[in-house]
């Protein structure tokens, strides 16, 4: 072997010696992260869609149930306000009892409506945080920041921002198909 | 030298390309006669086909120390067991396709005991859960197959007590025998433990795979 090749493959394998230890090292030392932007996520997980939904539906029913009581109260002033003779006293009765029925109904719709959205909201938080720390692990993250209007992170490069990427992810996990 | 470039950019490109994968899923139907078959000559070799979680059968999920697991039972695999355990030939695939079936197991980590006695404070806690398992729990189990919502027609929880840690149900639906093959969502709305709605879908693609006992 001439004496420049071997100088030269000397060199070669000091260079890919080098480079493998190199790149060992950036790889082995530097954290992955990413951040979401946690609001997006949350309206955009299935789940928070599907209870968003069913809430929807329950509170309309209960808005129905009002309506129509607050309809049979309209009815019965009206007809108690025009009356020229003296109201009949069951009319009277009638009028308070639906005024009552009116007001306990409100307050217990009220009441059911803040526990089912505090419920709801558990749920959905509780599936979301595992299937993000599922994403970190799956995907080899050493941090997945979350993102608020509340200032937790001011600043974010956007090859960082893993919210879409988490948004597949979640929705995937949640339907379990992954 | 080119060759050397590439092996000094290797470690590089390998740094760089660890970005988020994900295998790509066809949920499009697939007609019944494409499905593809995988013969089994002994029904133990067909049922570790299924039992093998890479084939798609065996799905689980984890919500905090809640694991869940589903498992579809392709009526091959029923007719695999049935051939085993009582050593009967005559039974035949067609005494099962009435049926879609699947196994819903619940199980707490690291919790040794029987899963329903799981973070209760009293005994009425205990005997609630215990008839919701048996009974109700069964209305919170559907099973969307492609756009029909069926209702849970089996219902069987297997108690057994501290036997083992995790509760077992097997469960049944309606098989309205399409002619294509649809993707299957098993939907189970958890009230045991308020983890709220678990789903597991399996797509057209892993159901086309039938296994069958020659």
């Amino acid at each position: 072997m001439q004496p420049k090749v071997k100088v030269a493959n000397t060199i070669s394998v000091v260079a890919v010696l080098l480079s493998l230890f190199v790149g060992y090292s950036y790889y082995s030392t530097k954290q992955k992260t990413g951040y979401i932007v946690i609001q997006e996520v949350f309206e955009k997980f299935e789940l928070k869609k599907e209870l968003g939904k069913k809430y929807g539906i329950i509170r309309d029913a209960r808005k129905k149930i009002l309506d129509s009581l607050q309809i049979d109260i309209s009815v019965l002033s009206k007809r108690l306000s025009i009356q020229t003779t003296k109201p009949v006293e069951s009319d009277i009765d009638l009028f308070e009892r639906k005024k009552m029925e009116l007001n306990k109904r409100m307050q217990e719709f009220d009441q059911d409506n803040v526990q089912m959205t505090k419920e709801f909201d558990e749920k959905i938080i509780t599936q979301l945080n595992q299937y993000v720390s599922d994403f970190g692990k799956a995907n080899g993250y050493d941090m997945v920041y979350g993102s608020t209007s509340n200032g937790s992170i001011m600043y974010g490069s956007e090859k960082n921002n893993v919210t879409n990427q988490v948004i597949e992810f979640i929705n995937n996990k949640y339907k379990g198909i992954n | 030298m080119k060759i050397n470039h590439i092996v000094i950019l290797f470690p590089f490109l390998l740094a760089c390309n660890k970005d988020i994968q994900q295998d790509v899923i066809s949920f499009e139907p697939i007609p019944m006669n494409k499905a593809s078959k995988v013969e089994f000559k002994e029904p133990e070799k067909l049922i570790r086909f299924v039992d093998n979680e890479e084939n798609g059968y065996l799905k689980n999920k984890t919500i905090e120390n809640i694991k869940y697991s589903s498992f579809l039972k392709p009526i091959e695999y029923l007719l695999a067991q049935k051939r085993i355990s009582e050593n009967n030939p005559a039974v035949k695939s067609s005494d099962f396709e009435d049926l879609q079936y699947f196994d819903l197991r619940i199980e707490v980590k690291d919790f040794k005991m029987e899963f329903i006695k799981y973070d209760i404070e009293t005994p009425e806690q205990y005997e609630e859960r215990v008839k919701y398992c048996a009974f109700d729990m069964q209305n919170n189990i559907k099973l969307i197959d492609g756009n029909d919502t069926l209702s849970c027609l089996l219902y069987h929880y297997e108690r057994a007590f501290n036997v083992v840690p995790y509760g077992h149900f097997i469960l049944g639906f309606e098989n309205k025998n399409k002619k294509l093959i649809e993707t299957k969502t098993l939907c189970f709305e958890d009230k045991l433990f308020n983890k709220g709605m678990i789903k597991f879908t399996y797509a057209p693609q892993t159901i086309a795979k039938q296994p069958v006992l020659l």
